[in-house]
């Protein structure tokens, strides 16, 4: 799907989509690699996901020895609440769907 | 309305149809796993560091942990904070707590993990403690010797 954030047009896939909502919805603002591969339903496609997130600068990375923790950064915020903005406006994300 | 918008649409509705999931199910698990800080109780102030233009006080406790994460490049995971200085995951997140109070960490919460990492007036204090440490366990003059 196409995102305009900041005037700049990025291409996203609906799993980099899902983990931008995913970091804007959890309450605690950030995921681990294992976290990230619940939405990419493999280890090798979560950190293909990631990379490509932390490339396009909407995740900033904390490394610690073998654990790897991911949070949004500004841009990134911004990118999830045009997804959702964008989910609004087609009448896809209800209220009531929300955990 | 045209195939592309068609075939995006289809693409939002997946993503947000997967997001939902999973946090319905991170929100399940974090909950087996709320650990709220306490401060450890009993500590007494047994460093005073001049830094970032103020006198900090830290305890025993404090003064582990900053040591533990000025040797770990300045981030480290909870556990090993808690495992160096002796304290239990509750009484080291409320270490932490008082740390990040303070301005010298910031913490990176999941539920699972929590990330310790110094702030650049941490990183002062850190090595000006290890250098009031160093000095303390090795004397100048014992240090001329070896």
């Amino acid at each position: 799907m196409k995102l305009t954030v900041d005037d700049k047009m990025y291409e996203l896939d609906w799993k980099e989509a899902a983990v931008l909502l995913v970091l804007r919805l959890v309450d605690w603002h950030a995921l681990t690699l294992s976290d990230v591969e619940l939405v990419a339903g493999n280890y090798n496609r979560a950190v293909q996901l990631v990379e490509r997130l932390v490339k396009m600068g909407f995740l900033k990375e904390f490394k610690v020895r073998k654990l790897r923790i991911y949070a949004l950064t500004e841009l990134g915020e911004r990118a999830a609440d045009e997804v959702r903005r964008k989910a609004e406006e087609a009448g896809l994300w209800k209220a009531g769907l929300l955990p | 309305m045209s195939f592309e918008s068609i075939a995006e649409l289809y693409e939002l509705s997946r993503a947000i149809a997967r997001a939902f999931e999973v946090v319905k199910l991170l929100k399940k698990r974090a909950e087996k796993h709320i650990v709220e800080g306490v401060p450890p109780k009993r500590q007494y102030v047994r460093f005073r560091v001049a830094a970032g233009g103020k006198v900090i006080d830290l305890t025993e406790k404090q003064v582990a942990a900053l040591l533990v994460l000025n040797r770990t490049e300045g981030a480290e995971v909870l556990n090993a904070i808690a495992r160096s200085t002796g304290l239990n995951s509750k009484l080291a997140l409320g270490l932490a707590l008082q740390l990040k109070a303070m301005g010298l960490v910031n913490l990176i919460i999941t539920p699972q993990r929590k990330i310790v990492m110094l702030t650049p007036l941490g990183q002062e204090v850190a090595k000006k403690v290890e250098e009031m440490v160093t000095e303390a366990a090795f004397p100048p003059e014992e240090g001329e010797l070896i």
